[in-house]
């Protein structure tokens, strides 16, 4: 590779940063190989190493120089790099192809800070969220027992009702005994209703619970299957 | 060399070896100067130049020389400030490691 294929490479890699860069960068190199002079040519290039690697070190330094810079304060010109523990040998290698990834690393940290922040700013609504979800959850699962549980209570009443009813229709049998008779009917009634019921109730518990219970666990699992296929997928 | 060059040491050689030419130097000759006290590639000194000319710690200007154009980099008083800074550093720096290899910590 002589000079002129050095800089046309060279050109050509440096064609993605701005004109203005890449005119400083080629003019440089280019008044480079003129100070070297031409017997020099073929030793240049082997010192400055491959066009590939000349443009890789120019533009890692201009991704870096947007990401951080120096300023000048009352103390004198202050550079956050001084601040780096340890900066003087050993923080970055001789090699600067290195210093590019700095900024990409400083971003993704970025990014997570912010979702860490947003999450802490949603977190009321979150919260609201995830309390709503839960319970209506809730519901839907003591559904049926707050079912039962009323229709068991109802029950009760209906027998205890009637019991009450008949005993008292039988005491009322002695003074008045129509409205005995009548009050006794209305106990048998009652103490019908309420043995249905009872029948009901038991029907629940005994039939539609496992059942209720067996399509709940069924949901879940669903539920869960479903967010593991998703997982392998992603 | 053992030891790596950090940027910032870097920035340091490069102004003090500007600051030795009271009327400034050139790309080529201050590559090959670093290189006679440090031992790093060619192609590192432009991103160098580069920055620090945006830094506004070296300032540039073109002359002719043998017919064709030759761009010298000065220091600014940004830059000899910045000298100074680095220099201070450096000897704190320097001087509490030679302490320590030479002697007890303190």
């Amino acid at each position: 590779m002589d000079r002129k294929e050095f800089m046309k490479q060279l050109e050509l890699l440096l064609s993605d940063i701005s004109e203005d860069e890449r005119k400083e960068a080629l003019d440089y190199y280019e008044s480079y190989f003129d100070e070297a002079g031409d017997e020099e040519e073929a030793s240049v290039i082997q010192k400055l190493g491959s066009p590939g690697k000349v443009a890789a070190i120019i533009k890692a330094d201009l991704r870096e120089n947007s990401a951080s810079s120096g300023t000048y304060t009352e103390n004198g010109y202050y550079d956050e790099r001084m601040e780096e523990p340890g900066q003087m040998p050993g923080e970055r290698c001789t090699d600067r192809k290195e210093r590019g990834y700095q900024p990409k690393e400083k971003r993704g940290r970025g990014k997570l800070t912010l979702i860490l922040i947003l999450l802490i700013f949603l977190s009321p609504f979150l919260a609201g969220a995830t309390g709503g979800i839960i319970g209506f959850l809730v519901t839907v699962i003591f559904l049926p027992f707050l079912l039962a549980f009323g229709a068991g209570v109802g029950v009760l009443g209906m027998l205890i009702g009637g019991i009450v009813m008949i005993f008292t229709g039988i005491s009322l049998c002695f003074s008045t005994a129509a409205s005995g008779i009548l009050t006794v009917g209305i106990g048998c009634i009652f103490m019908a209703i309420g043995l249905a019921g009872l029948v009901f109730v038991v029907w629940i518990v005994s039939s539609l619970f496992p059942r209720f219970l067996r399509w709940f666990t069924d949901w879940c699992h669903r539920l869960l299957s479903k967010e593991r296929k998703d997982g392998k997928t992603v | 060399m053992v030891f790596n060059t950090g940027a910032a040491l870097l920035d340091a050689i490069v102004l003090a070896i500007v600051s030795k030419e009271q009327d400034g130097t050139y790309g080529y000759k201050i590559t090959q100067d670093v290189r006679s006290v440090l031992d790093i590639s060619e192609s590192t000194l432009y991103p160098v130049l580069r920055r620090l000319q945006k830094d506004e710690c070296l300032e540039t200007y073109d002359m002719a020389y043998e017919g064709r154009n030759r761009r010298y980099y000065k220091l600014t008083e940004k830059g000899s400030a910045q000298l100074n800074l680095y220099k201070v550093e450096w000897k704190n720096y320097s001087s509490k490691i030679s302490r320590l290899f030479e002697g007890g910590i303190g």
